[in-house]
């Protein structure tokens, strides 16, 4: 009775907020009379924890909301940074302290968690008004759901997260064209060398984010994979042929690009110490021709740099021509309820409505978000940068195929993987330093080691190679998932 | 009689101990015999599936150059740092020491300031001030510097920039630790010296160094051991960068036991370097111990 009052509210709630935004007060009404009816006036409290720093100030708003609505419910939300997040859950797992709604850490895959009852199912406490209304692709088996059972929901749409921003100011005063930026590597490589003799130690050709080893390996797999490497998304293990695709000569080529460019002098000498958010508030500062990240830097630009004037391309493709996209995989596994929690209605209730247009819209029109929810983009997306962006994105990135949504049997094998050291990402970074000067050596060794570190874990989760193997996949075109 | 009072001392003393003790097996012995216990298990941390290696974990890092690697950058900080933060808080001391420096007060809370600011702020701080264009930059440009010096961004400086701020850093507490050295030494002593004509020169020489060469054996014994042990502050100024310049076993073990891009972080091979390494921090403790102890046989004859 208890869990059927709590989903006809819910289901209520997330109609009357998607049917019009201003009905939240009387919905506010209705919602304390029944809930508090069904908890028997006890005060719930829902203890959540995620990584969404982007979306922070949104979400205390919304807390804050929430629990207006709902006085008997009681929010605790914690913010941490990815490393934190890791130690703090698996830690707090292990001791049965797990947080009621927490987010799938970095690394993870949905199988593991489950396998290791993180989660609960969370279908019956979900309506299926609720779970229609996200986009066609953001729910999937291996992914979000395993056996047809929903365990954690994406946080927003995937759309490619490396497009090319550059300051429009910059590219005048050294005789550039913002209105024609650079197509090629060549005239990407170029440009920067521009830049950077005419900046003449007051700004460089690029800035890079050289501490953050996960977004150098996203930017060099995008290039590669635009060069035909097949190299698939940031984290996602990928064979042709039998082979991982980390010594083939087209992502030789694109750590190529890192060394012409380091040789130059072209890469902002701070970058090799630098985070994303440093490198990002430090080319808003004029500090660089370029900075390749995605879409989350337009409002943080916006609010704190209104007079920046930026603009964004499409990633170079080779001189030849780009032989595949810049690839990006489907929605990703976020939040999900915990095995242990107690109220699992009051948590279904707060997914409820943080999926509720009205909140969903909030973030898109604060920019750097692309919801997951159907219709919700097309409405609230109003900064004509964030539509040029999301529009780039759409139509230079490709969906890649994902070995999880596609094989789910090799989930037991990224379980069971072990880290090469260095990584892809660590190698731009010795590329960067000067550290590395055979590139193709140091890919060399990489491509082999990995070989031996994905073979051994195949071996052991009894999975053949091949399951991470797509013939069928072109990397000019999204990949069909309905195959 | 004279047997139950000596039994009511123990007692005393057991129930004095006691808290230390419980604090040292909660928070020091569990987690050392845990991480031993950790140290033969394949095991990433995350799952719950955990298989007993034995000492495989130990003879694969024996040939894992990236070990070596941070092996070799800890003992070369120790070396960049150790010995100017002996001689740098010594001189330190020995002036502030002086009786006839007016504002000792104020300029022993200077020096120490840096010693109670969290390392952390410290490292992201001092990352902007050594910056190719930060103010260290700016003031060497002054002096005819034409190319700006990446100090943190390239191998061969990195290492000692960081020994360089972790010796700013800590040189305060070492100050204190000699100051109560260099007040030990009795005025006496010092005083007849004066009056037999021995200039400040001698009298440091010839009486205040020998005196407090006990605990100077002990504050380098410190500073050794605190100096392997050095993580956050090059966690946060390089984060063991550029291209593991100075990945010290600190951070070595850290990335190794969470971080990870398509694998999964490995705790048990973390545990198992952690092991290796303590194995050989306590191997230098025991034998500068014993090198401190001859020295004060020595003193004594």
């Amino acid at each position: 009775m208890k869990k059927f009052v709590s989903l006809g509210l819910a289901a209520a709630m997330a109609f009357s907020l998607a049917a019009c935004g201003t009905a939240s007060s009387s919905a506010s009404g209705s919602g304390q009379a029944s809930t508090g009816e069904s908890a028997g006036g006890e005060t719930i409290t829902l203890r959540i924890m995620d990584s969404s720093d982007s979306t922070q100030e949104r979400r205390k708003v919304f807390n804050q909301e929430f629990m207006e609505r709902h006085p008997e419910i009681k929010v605790e939300y914690t913010m941490l940074s990815g490393d934190q997040l890791t130690q703090t859950l698996t830690t707090a797992i292990k001791n049965g302290d797990a947080p009621d709604l927490f987010c799938l850490p970095g690394g993870v895959k949905l199988s593991t968690a489950v396998s290791e009852g993180w989660y609960q199912p969370m279908t019956d406490y979900l309506s299926q008004e609720f779970i229609d209304s996200f986009s066609p692709g953001s729910l999937n088996e291996g992914v979000t759901t395993l056996d047809g059972e929903i365990y954690v929901l994406p946080e927003a749409a995937n759309i490619v997260n490396s497009l090319v921003f550059y300051n429009r100011d910059i590219f005048e005063e050294c005789g550039l064209d913002p209105d024609a930026p650079p197509e090629t590597w060549s005239e990407f490589v170029a440009a920067c060398k521009t830049i950077t003799e005419h900046g003449n130690g007051k700004y460089y050709g690029i800035i890079e984010s050289g501490s953050a080893a996960q977004r150098l390996e996203i930017e060099l797999r995008s290039f590669a994979n635009i060069a035909g490497a097949k190299c698939n998304y940031y984290g996602v293990m990928s064979v042709v042929d039998g082979q991982n695709p980390f010594a083939s000569d087209a992502m030789k080529s694109a750590l190529d690009i890192y060394a012409q460019l380091a040789a130059d002098g072209s890469i902002h000498p701070d970058s090799i110490n630098l985070d994303a958010p440093s490198a990002r508030a430090m080319f808003a500062q004029g500090q660089a021709g370029f900075l390749i990240q995605g879409s989350w830097c337009i409002p943080t630009w916006r609010a704190e740099n209104p007079d920046f004037n930026f603009d964004v391309m499409a990633l170079p493709v080779p001189d030849d021509g780009a032989k595949g996209g810049n690839p990006y995989t489907g929605a990703q596994p976020w939040m999900g309820i915990s095995a242990t929690c107690e109220h699992p209605e009051a948590a279904a209730l707060y997914l409820t409505e943080l999926y509720g247009a009205d909140y969903q819209s909030k973030v898109v029109s604060d920019g750097g978000f692309v919801s997951c929810i159907e219709g919700v983009n097309e409405e609230a997306m109003s900064d004509p940068m964030m539509l040029k962006y999301y529009n780039l994105a759409m139509s230079s990135g490709k969906l890649s195929p994902d070995p999880l949504a596609l094989n789910p049997e090799t989930a037991e094998v990224y379980s069971q993987v072990k880290e090469v050291t260095p990584n892809l990402g660590q190698i731009v970074q010795g590329v960067m330093a000067g550290s590395i000067t055979d590139t193709a050596g140091a890919l060399d060794t990489f491509s082999a080691d990995t070989q031996a570190a994905w073979q051994a874990a195949c071996d052991a989760a009894g999975v053949d190679i091949s399951a991470f193997e797509f013939d069928d996949w072109d990397p000019m075109a999204d990949y069909d998932y309905s195959k | 009689m004279h047997a139950q009072r000596r039994r009511k001392q123990y007692l005393w003393c057991w129930i004095f101990v006691l808290p230390t003790t419980l604090f040292y097996a909660g928070f020091q012995a569990w987690p050392i015999l845990s991480s031993f216990y950790y140290s033969m298990l394949d095991w990433s941390g995350i799952s719950s599936s955990k298989t007993f290696v034995g000492l495989a974990n130990f003879a694969e890092l024996l040939q894992d150059p990236w070990f070596w690697n941070a092996f070799a950058n800890s003992f070369r900080y120790m070396v960049f740092s150790v010995p100017p933060l002996i001689v740098v808080s010594l001189l330190l001391a020995v002036l502030l020491n002086e009786q006839t420096l007016r504002g000792r007060g104020a300029f022993r809370t200077m020096f120490f300031l840096p010693v109670v600011t969290t390392a952390s702020i410290v490292g992201i701080i001092m990352q902007f001030i050594w910056s190719p264009t930060g103010a260290i930059n700016a003031l060497i440009q002054l002096f005819g510097v034409e190319r700006a010096v990446n100090f943190l961004g390239q191998a061969g400086t990195a290492l000692p920039t960081v020994a360089f701020i972790g010796v700013w850093k800590d040189v305060g507490i070492y100050m204190i630790y000699w100051l109560a050295a260099l007040q030990s030494v009795p005025r006496d002593v010092v005083e007849a010296a004066e009056i037999d004509g021995a200039n400040k020169w001698k009298v440091f020489w010839k009486i205040t160094v020998p005196i407090i060469l006990p605990i100077a054996g002990v504050i380098t014994l410190l500073a050794v051991i605190n100096s392997l042990k050095v993580f956050d502050i090059v966690q946060t100024m390089t984060g063991g960068g550029p291209y593991f310049a100075t990945d010290v076993m600190g951070t070595f073990v850290y990335r190794t036991a969470y971080e990870s891009s398509v694998g999964m972080p490995r705790l048990g091979y973390a545990s198992a370097a952690a092991m290796l390494f303590g194995f050989t921090v306590i191997l230098i403790g025991v034998a500068g111990n014993a090198l401190k102890g001859r020295i004060a046989r020595h003193r004594v004859d």
